[in-house]
């Protein structure tokens, strides 16, 4: 896994490449966890994310708990295998996550 | 013959070799996506289940890993000397809040390798525990 950082309007956006498992996910919490306990808000654009396993959602959801109310922690553009996992976990009522970038772009800096 | 046949160490670090060396061969079989994905994902939720629970992180332990084409269907076999543990049975969709609060932990990895994966069996032989993870191609 490879992580590339852009801004677009003012938001971060992280951009895993490759596989998000059990090896790769601490890497991923390391990287987001100081960003959004500065209460920075961050997208995670996921349409570089050839897998992710379980290990790989509970990091999303321990970030996404640690964002709370003072920034906004939104998922964007999963593949049609990283979205079925999301929905069957149910993790997809629990998170944000939208179509694209500039949509999920837009939803964080409309809140 | 087999397409990959290898051992790694029991130890959460070797995963991301394993996740490679599916990706070299599933590229020059020309796998889809989708079953590419499967074998990933199953493999990782397996392999880390057996590392941290069946092995204890014993890195002195070690797993084979076999991976096959055959028919309309990939075949990965993994093998351990660990405690025993059959994940063939049918997984109950845990709830969020039991994956979350620690309760059943490597519960929600069983269930989403039961959902991606077209048969799983299990087998206990000479003290190994024989795991078979089938995905449609």
């Amino acid at each position: 896994m490879e992580l590339h950082e852009s801004t677009q309007d003012g938001v971060t956006i992280i951009a895993p490449k490759g596989n998000i498992n059990r090896a790769t996910s601490p890497e991923l919490q390391a990287r987001l966890g100081p960003m959004v306990e500065e209460g920075r808000s961050v997208v995670v654009d996921l349409s570089e994310a050839a897998t992710v396993s379980s290990a790989g959602l509970r990091v999303m959801f321990i970030i996404a708990k640690a964002a709370g109310e003072n920034s906004k922690f939104v998922l964007a553009s999963p593949n049609e295998m990283v979205a079925d996992i999301l929905n069957v976990t149910g993790f997809a009522s629990l998170i944000t996550v939208k179509d694209d970038v500039e949509s999920a772009v837009s939803y964080v800096n409309s809140q | 013959m087999a397409l990959l046949d290898f051992t790694l160490p029991s130890s959460i670090e070797e995963l991301q070799s394993v996740a490679d060396r599916v990706d070299a061969v599933a590229e020059q079989q020309g796998w889809s996506q989708k079953a590419v994905f499967a074998l990933q994902v199953t493999l990782d939720e397996w392999l880390s289940n057996v590392i941290t629970y069946s092995l204890r992180e014993d890195t002195s332990q070690s797993i084979r890993v076999v991976v096959e084409e055959s028919g309309q269907e990939v075949v990965a076999q993994v093998e351990d000397h660990g405690e025993p543990f059959d994940p063939s049975g049918k997984v109950v969709p845990e709830t969020l809040d039991e994956t979350l609060s620690g309760r059943r932990e490597g519960g929600m990895g069983l269930f989403v390798m039961h959902h991606l994966l077209s048969g799983i069996s299990y087998e206990r032989q000479d003290n190994r525990n024989i795991v078979t993870l089938r995905i449609s191609l």
